[in-house]
């Protein structure tokens, strides 16, 4: 499929539910366009005939008219911008709820180790500009279609030889537009990358003020910002000024063309070839014929743009999550928690494995520690076993099962999750740790809390579980950040548990809190612990040393340390040195 | 479906309610504006006085043109009333008069706006730049302790944001409130003195107009701010939950997050639809009212122009009349008759050209009207972000130097404190507690203790990030106080825990410690803090852009970066907060001796977890809970019951620990 057609058949199935209301949209706004048109010959009937009769009825008639059709008008505009923006708010809602949905079910290979959310935050926007394109663009294409037509048929029928200045002044007036306004829009450019400096270098220096405290730079700093505002203003006013002269010159063309027809249509009246009232009729016109000449160039240009946001999403759209459940995928509905990776053959890139024939067994209520040097795959295990990522040969098995026959919601119902960098999203407490199992009750999320040792810190904060992390003053650290995910984690009462320890150095009192919290929560689960510290690993059942994507040794501490010269050993020895720092403390 | 409207409206109300601006709005306070208007707004006078007399100018134009359509609507219809009148008076001559007085109305009028907007921007970027200047000087002298509590975010805001929103404003606030006024004085003239009837129907019906805006325009405008936080409270939702996907699939959540999403999104779409039926009904009475009143100045223009005619008619006959009783050429007598008819007709009504006129002119009332209602609710919104740009400009400095405060060139090096306490601004438990010591110069003094024990605050108090609350420190015998802070920074320099590097060239930021160093004095600086060697692979060698527009370094090598800028600017005492700690031993042990050597008749004081590094100093300072608790040369410390000592054992038990295995 070509992208046109692709693009086209995408937008097609968006408005399909709504076709009716997008022709009623259309309908009413070229029946709009038309009635709008018409006042100017109100207008001229009034002064055709009323000044010559004196007529009161006629003028009375004529006077309601001119008075009451803007009204009419009003409404009718109104009536049409309401059925416009419900329609535009449907279409928004639906695109932007299918994006998201469409989002959070593509799989780990779209979204990447550094996330997609700032992807997202940009295609919402570009959400809005489609929306614009399907109601606004198109609408206003038409009425300035018609609004141009018939402005140019009705001055033609008052004289065409005037008809002809319009047309010139038309020309004129948009190719001015065509050729300032890209003129305008590089010089922006420039203004904002200028900008955009100027923003860069006061938000690090603020950032940096110690730095700068420190070499007494502050003079320095504040001729170097002067300096760089001032060239961001000069930038400023070069691109005021453009668009000033788009304007000035605009006016001015437009102000000429209309003392010519208006001067030229006056002498048809004083010779007898126009009538007055067709004089202040084509001189109404010629405004209507100019506005829509302009519009539809500036169409052009925001349709291009529209184009753009619309394959950005598109692209998106077309994003399939390989990582599916079968037809036949059966709920998993208890669990030991018995985990073996059988001859596992996967790689982030195709043709590039990382694991290839890997085998590991995580035996029921143990606790395994990965370690290794940070690429070495003990993360890429972890994703497996929660198949964030599908293997692509060998197996990966729960109490025996392939994993891939099971449905995805059942397999991680029985996994809890601690990711090295603890999430916690916008709400409250009580929201965070039951985000897992919404319908927990307050007694539930207490329990996990506690055995998190969180409980107590949730208690001194001013609404306890209520209190809006983030807003209500509470700014919960890293490390009880930390301790609220493993909250979070064991809230489901998961058998298996996986824990990404944090590399960062936590403070020593959250440091001994994390360990005590990780003590009673590991117990008689199975558990996977992606390593950093050493306290953790020496406690495990069963330490995995692995190398470049193979495990090089594997065994308790004791039996590790034996190796003279061995891999965990020299590890061992590493990490002992770094982290010497942290141990201080306690 | 009764009750459907009440929910529909309940839910809007509840989304409106939630990101409403709550920031209190309590108008302008009139000295930030006096303070405004002289400081800043003052000097520039000249060419605001001309930006007003082109605008005024300007706002004549179309007036000028209503004189001039009332002129040809008079003369064709006395064309079309009394054709014989074409043939004497040849009216043809007056097109051309018309088009060339008009294209230099024309011409003249776009001069005129060139050069006002012209004027104009340039008011308004002076104006950006001289409060920029004074922002930024006044952001350059606020003590650290400002910045603790202000987040970078927020001065950037007012710095940039607020700027140009007040230049905005001023701008349009000046010449909106002078043609506006303009436009109104003299629109009201000519309507009265046209007709006085028409005169009152617009007063009467302009301030309805300008009531239904002001009506409308605060709930829009509170309905719009809410309308544009929920879409960013939306749009950051989704950023968050997708960058934490592996939590959201790993709970299972996906399906439970699109729907809420949907609700969310659905809200919005009803606060928008709310905002759109809102305007509707304030463009609906606006046009009612409009309507009405053209409706009425058509009536009585109308009215006003059916008496004149007749009036003109009677006239004109009897004029007739009488001239050619007189036995007058039948010419003579048309031309005459028609000015005696135009004379006589006067005070009946009006003639063709001046109902055009007036209708015309009271048109051009309304939208001024509503513009000046706008300007003060302008002014209130001004009035609040003046306020923000005031409180940073009027925030109180960093303490000055003292009158007669010591210009030291150089130092020994000789730190004493003596019972110094400090607590942080806000903070309820003072950091440091009665700490007392004193070192002499060039010994390297290693400070130890648990994390939040007061080390680096011990180093800003040297550096006189802060003053200490009780107690003095000195430097060669002199409070830190009395000394001038330029000179005291030059002699003491810090090297941060995390240290920051700003976007530029390796070399710049080195330089950053001493500007006016030579090429060869930086790479020396490089070379002693063992970053020379890996600057050399870098692609354009000292040239590399590094820092968030460039090359990203890692925690070591940022770490000797900043150690190289500290060693350029030739300090009589170095503090390093901890600076090694990013660095693998082997590069650390190399960096140690060079600074050894260094600094071997300087004063260094070292933060430090590392026994080895505290056992290579010749002083230990043990700080706990703001506390001093041990100080002395490390061997004597090994011999006493402490922190010290627990930390030796600890640390030496884990290498014995893996030696046995």
């Amino acid at each position: 499929m070509s992208i046109g057609s692709s693009r086209l058949q995408f937008l097609l199935n968006l408005i399909r539910p709504y076709r009716g209301r997008l022709f009623i949209a259309m309908v009413l706004t070229m029946v709009y366009t038309a009635i709008a048109l018409t006042p100017p010959l109100a207008v001229r009937y009034f002064i055709n005939h009323v000044q010559d009769k004196k007529e009161w009825n006629v003028a009375i008639f004529a006077i309601c008219l001119i008075a009451f059709l803007p009204l009419w008008l009003a409404v009718q505009n109104l009536m049409n911008r309401w059925v416009i923006s419900a329609l535009g708010q449907r279409l928004v809602v639906d695109l932007r709820t299918g994006l998201y949905r469409h989002v959070l079910g593509l799989s780990m290979r779209f979204h990447g180790e550094s996330g997609a959310g700032p992807l997202m935050n940009k295609l919402m926007t570009d959400v809005g500009i489609v929306q614009n394109l399907l109601t606004g663009e198109t609408l206003s294409i038409l009425s300035n279609i018609v609004a141009l037509l018939f402005s140019l048929i009705v001055m033609f029928l008052f004289s065409w030889k005037l008809t002809l200045v319009v047309l010139l002044m038309v020309i004129l007036y948009t190719l001015n537009y065509v050729k300032l306004v890209k003129r305008i829009r590089s010089a922006n450019l420039e203004l904002r990358e200028v900008m955009d400096q100027v923003t860069g270098r006061l938000q690090e220096r603020l950032a940096g003020v110690r730095l700068v405290k420190t070499y007494t730079r502050e003079h320095d700093e504040t001729a170097a910002f002067l300096a760089s505002t001032e060239r961001a203003l000069q930038f400023g006013m070069r691109s005021s000024m453009l668009s000033v002269s788009l304007g000035v010159t605009a006016s001015l063309i437009s102000g000429l063309g209309s003392t010519v027809v208006w001067c030229g249509s006056l002498w048809f009246v004083l010779h007898g070839q126009m009538e007055y009232g067709d004089m202040l009729a084509m001189d109404t016109y010629l405004w209507q014929a100019i506005g829509p000449a302009v519009s539809l160039t500036m169409v052009a240009g925001s349709i291009t743009q529209a184009l753009v946001s619309l394959d950005r999403i598109l692209e998106v759209m077309q994003q399939q999550p390989d990582i599916v459940e079968r037809s036949n995928a059966r709920e998993a509905s208890e669990s030991r928690g018995d985990l073996r990776m059988e001859d596992v053959v996967f790689g982030y890139v195709q043709d590039q494995p990382l694991f290839d024939s890997f085998n590991l067994h995580l035996p029921a209520g143990k606790m395994t520690a990965l370690v290794g040097h940070t690429g070495c795959g003990k993360t890429t295990v972890t994703s497996l076993l929660m198949r964030l990522w599908d293997v692509q040969g060998g197996e990966v098995t729960l109490d025996g099962c392939d994993i891939r026959d099971l449905t995805l919601r059942s397999l991680r119902r029985h996994m809890g999750v601690v990711p090295q960098e603890p999430v916690v999203f916008e709400g409250t407490v009580h929201d965070n740790i039951a985000y897992g199992m919404p319908d927990a009750t307050a007694e539930q999320v207490e329990e996990a809390a506690r055995a998190a040792q969180i409980h107590e810190y949730v208690m001194s904060l001013p609404k306890e579980y209520n209190t809006w992390l983030g807003k209500d003053g509470a700014k919960p650290s890293v490390g009880q950040k930390q301790r609220i995910s493993i909250a979070r984690a064991i809230l489901r009462k998961p058998a298996v548990l996986i824990l990404d320890e944090a590399t960062s150095s936590l403070d020593s009192e959250s440091e001994m809190a994390i360990q005590e919290a990780l003590k009673v929560v590991l117990r008689g689960r199975t558990s996977v612990v992606v390593a950093h510290r050493l306290s953790t690993i020496v406690e495990a059942d069963q330490i995995v040393a692995m190398d470049k994507g193979k495990i090089v040794e594997m065994g308790t501490h004791e039996e590790l340390m034996e190796i003279e010269g061995g891999y965990y050993r020299r590890l061992y020895e590493e990490l002992k040195g770094k982290h010497a720092d942290v141990e201080v403390a306690n | 479906m009764p009750n459907k409207p009440s929910t529909y409206h309940k839910r809007i109300m509840a989304v409106l309610e939630e990101y409403r601006d709550k920031e209190p709005r309590t108008g302008a306070d009139r000295r930030h504006l006096r303070r405004l208007l002289r400081e800043f707004v003052f000097p520039l006078r000249w060419r605001i006085l001309a930006v007003a007399v082109f605008a005024t100018l300007m706002t004549l134009q179309p007036y000028l043109w209503t004189f001039i359509q009332r002129f040809v609507a008079d003369m064709v219809v006395m064309v079309g009333q009394h054709p014989s009148a074409a043939v004497l008076i040849d009216h043809s001559k007056y097109v051309f008069i018309l088009l060339a007085l008009n294209s230099g109305i024309h011409i003249v009028n776009t001069c005129f706006s060139y050069a006002n907007s012209y004027q104009n921007t340039m008011i308004g970027q002076k104006l950006v730049f001289s409060l920029r200047k004074a922002l930024h000087e006044r952001l350059q002298t606020l003590p650290l302790s400002f910045f603790d509590r202000t987040q970078t975010g927020r001065l950037l805001t007012v710095v940039l944001d607020d700027v140009a929103t007040i230049q905005n404003s001023i701008q349009g606030i000046g010449i909106n409130a002078i043609t506006s006024l303009a436009s109104i004085t003299v629109g009201l003239i000519l309507v009265f003195s046209l007709n006085w009837m028409i005169g009152v129907l617009v007063i009467i019906a302009i301030p309805g107009y300008v009531m239904n805006f002001r009506h409308f325009r605060p709930h829009l405008r509170d309905a719009n701010i809410a309308a544009r936080r929920a879409t960013t409270a939306l749009y950051t939702r989704v950023e968050e939950r997708v960058a934490a996907i592996r939590t959201v699939k790993v709970f299972g959540r996906e399906r439970a997050e699109s729907r809420s999403f949907a609700e969310s999104a659905h809200n919005l779409a009803r606060l928008t639809m709310y905002i759109v039926r809102m305007s509707n009904w304030q463009s609906i009475i606006a046009n009612t009212i409009s309507t009405l009143a053209t409706f009425g100045i058509l009536y009585i223009g109308v009215r006003e122009y059916i008496q004149y005619m007749s009036a003109y008619d009677v006239a004109y006959d009897a004029a007739y009349a009488t001239g050619m009783a007189k036995g007058l050429a039948k010419s003579v007598v048309e031309l005459a008759s028609q000015k005696a008819a135009a004379l006589a007709a006067q005070p009946h009504g009006l003639s063709a050209g001046q109902v055009w006129q007036i209708y015309r002119c009271s048109l051009f009332l309304f939208s001024p009207a509503v513009v000046l209602n706008d300007i003060s609710i302008e002014i209130v919104r001004v009035g609040v972000i003046l306020r923000r740009v005031f409180d940073l400009m009027e925030a109180e400095p960093e303490p000055l130097d003292q009158e007669n405060a010591l210009a030291m060139r150089d130092a020994k090096g000789d730190i004493s404190f003596e019972n110094v306490t400090f607590t942080y601004p806000g903070d309820e438990q003072p950091t440091l507690r009665d700490v007392s010591f004193s070192i002499q110069a060039g010994r390297q003094v290693a400070v130890m203790g648990p994390s939040g024990g007061g080390k680096s605050t011990l180093l800003y108090l040297l550096m006189r990030f802060y003053d200490p609350e009780e107690g003095g420190i000195s430097l060669d015998g002199n409070n830190l106080r009395d000394i001038r802070l330029v000179n005291l920074r030059e002699r003491i320099t810090l090297v941060m825990q995390e240290p920051v590097i700003f976007s530029g060239t390796v070399a710049e930021n080195i330089r950053y410690g001493r500007l006016d160093a030579g090429d060869a004095d930086v790479r020396r600086a490089a070379r002693d803090a063992d970053l020379h060697n890996f600057i050399q692979t870098l692609p354009d060698s000292y040239e590399t852009v590094v820092g968030e527009r460039g090359m990203s370094l890692s925690g070591g090598q940022r770490q000797r970066l900043a150690l190289a800028a500290s060693l350029l600017s030739r300090p009589s005492v170095l503090l390093l907060d901890d600076t090694t700690s990013a660095l693998d031993p082997a590069t650390e042990h190399r960096v140690r001796e060079t600074l050894n050597r260094l600094m071997k008749d300087r004063t260094c004081f070292v933060v430090t977890h590392r026994i080895s590094t505290a056992l290579a100093s010749d002083l230990v300072i043990v700080l706990e809970e703001g506390r001093l608790t041990q100080f002395g040369a490390p061997g004597e410390l090994l011999t006493q019951e402490g922190l010290f000592r627990r930390v030796y054992e600890q640390q030496t038990r884990e290498s014995a620990d893996a030696a046995v295995g």
